[in-house]
């Protein structure tokens, strides 16, 4: 289904453009945005300096010196005219990965809150999350932190009424249909139900970040006990998950 | 967050441009030269310098021998005053680098000294340097410090403020408020402002270096360097690239204006700020002591002796 309004650009600066495919958190949306991102980036326009796929848009950012802004804008009108975006598969190329996580307890203090919003016992409520089949719609706000979605309908839950302080490194928190998974210690007004050993984000190995946008994730709960052994694996540098492809 | 000032000093102490120099907000510190001699210079927002106690003009190259000690104190007022200054030594400071940059993230925690701000007793690894003889050298005092009239364009949410809001973004006054870091610089309003329209979050969308933001209680915030790499809060505008050095060294709580320029003003503004800092090299010259220049003029014994007019008796 193609909005007519969608895609469009919009001229953010003198210096970027943003791409937006839509209004609305939408898989397919999402699936455009990270489409152009990847056949820009294949393009590899001199002008162009830097390229950011947002949930429903990319920006491009472009030297101003180096392009004129209808020479740009003309580039990527072309580019959008190539196909219809919002059509575009989930990449092909993406990863697949089944995460470790601990629910409740000390890992996710708001577990049962949210099992209460959602009118349900808790054991359905992890085994709802866990088994979502959810895409990495965007990263950002920290690094190595992920944006994970969507989950159906009725979670989409309010955030809380204040923001924790801290919350650690591996915590998963949940509002608005959204699974929010952080690498690093981190202020969050989201509701926190678990926390996976899987950091991904780490300074001394290369490529430092591992989850991609339109990765795909599935959680497989585990118990505290095996929780602390695996952040302890992970703490000697050791890769506890390997990806898998998603053909 | 000034990039001009970085390559002022590299010019000056004579390092590639990518060595890494200290970065002073609002306040230098005291710094103690160990074991070898450095050459220095400071550069960006003029702040208080001494050597010893003898002050030190302000983007000038300077020799300092082991033992001594180096005060910096608070970035000084005056209509070239700036926010941000730069401790430089020749051959950079050299601590490890971390994914790729010795620089500081502060907000992520990356980089620089444990992904701190310095603290009192760190000691920081000079580079090599060569042991030519040395000649000291200045640069002129740039425009863009005193520069209170910040040029934008409309932003990637603009269409969804109203014409009022835009209106009052261009023709109100603003000052930088004590809210402000390498991420964010939040203004204030003055008594007689009332905040701005407060539009809901939308999706999240990226974000770039100088986006005017307009937060849940209605007051505008610019983000600079080390800003979120998306966020839901709307954009209404963009400083234009010419101007991202001249808002980040706007002091707190000095009165500036934005005003809307179009992409070619733009572009020329870029293009100026861009041949200025590639022809600072041109723009070196050696320190000449003239006179007029010596500020403890009175600590120097230029007279041998004074001999009385009146014969003795």
């Amino acid at each position: 289904m193609q909005n007519q309004a969608f895609p469009t650009l919009i001229q953010a600066g003198d210096s970027g453009i943003m791409v937006v495919f839509g209004d609305s958190l939408d898989l397919a949306i999402n699936n455009a945005a990270h489409a152009f991102d990847a056949a820009l980036r294949a393009r590899k326009l001199p002008e162009v300096e830097e390229i950011t796929p947002g949930i429903r848009s990319v920006l491009v950012r472009f030297d101003p010196l180096r392009s004129g802004l209808n020479n740009i804008l003309g580039k990527l009108e072309s580019l959008l005219d190539q196909q219809d975006w919002l059509l575009a598969p989930a990449n092909p190329d993406r990863k697949v990965w089944k995460l470790p996580a601990h629910y409740g307890e000390q890992s996710g203090p708001d577990l049962e809150n949210v099992a209460k919003l959602l009118a349900m016992p808790v054991d359905r409520v992890i085994r709802e999350h866990s088994e979502a089949r959810v895409r990495v719609l965007m990263l950002g706000f920290a690094p190595g932190c992920a944006y994970l979605g969507s989950l159906p309908q009725h979670w989409d839950l309010p955030r809380l009424d204040y923001v924790k302080a801290e919350v650690p490194p591996g915590s998963m928190s949940v509002a608005v249909r959204q699974t929010v998974l952080f690498a690093t210690p981190i202020p969050t007004g989201w509701q926190t139900i678990a926390r996976t050993p899987f950091l991904s984000f780490c300074r001394d190995q290369a490529p430092y970040f591992f989850l991609g946008p339109g990765d795909e994730v599935t959680f497989e709960p585990v118990d505290h006990q095996t929780f602390l052994q695996l952040a302890a694996d992970v703490a000697a540098g050791k890769m506890i998950v390997q990806p898998g492809t998603a053909n | 967050m000034d990039q001009y000032a970085m390559t002022e000093g590299a010019i000056l102490v004579g390092n590639d441009p990518g060595q890494a120099a200290i970065e002073m907000a609002g306040y230098g510190g005291r710094f103690h030269i160990n074991n070898v001699a450095v050459i220095a210079a400071l550069s960006g927002a003029p702040m208080l310098a001494k050597l010893d106690g003898n002050p030190i003009p302000w983007r000038t190259s300077f020799k300092v021998n082991p033992g001594q000690t180096l005060e910096i104190g608070a970035a000084l007022g005056g209509p070239s005053a700036g926010t941000y200054g730069y401790l430089h030594v020749a051959g950079g400071i050299a601590i490890d680098k971390e994914i790729g940059a010795r620089s500081t993230h502060l907000r992520a925690g990356i980089g620089g000294t444990d992904g701190k701000p310095l603290q009192a007793g760190a000691c920081l690894p000079v580079g090599q340097y060569p042991t030519d003889s040395f000649i000291a050298q200045r640069l002129p005092e740039p425009e863009y410090l005193g520069q209170r009239r910040i040029r934008l364009m409309w932003g990637a949410h603009a269409h969804r403020f109203n014409q009022q809001t835009r209106q009052r973004l261009l023709s109100e006054s603003f000052c930088i408020s004590l809210r402000r870091d390498r991420m964010a610089m939040r203004l204030e309003l003055d008594q007689t402002q009332l905040p701005f329209e407060a539009l809901l979050t939308g999706l999240s969308d990226p974000v770039q270096d100088g986006d005017i933001q307009m937060t849940g209680d209605g007051i505008p915030a610019i983000l600079v360097r080390e800003h979120q790499p998306t966020g839901g809060y709307p954009r209404i505008a963009t400083v234009i690239r010419a101007d991202l050095t001249a808002v980040a060294q706007l002091p707190t709580a000095i009165t500036f204006q934005f005003e809307l320029v179009n992409q070619k003003q733009a572009v020329d503004a870029l293009k100026q700020w861009r041949t200025s800092i590639d022809g600072l090299v041109n723009l070196v010259q050696p320190v000449v002591r003239s006179v007029d220049q010596i500020d403890n003029l009175l600590a120097y014994n230029l007279i041998g002796g004074v001999v009385s007019a009146e014969e003795e008796n």
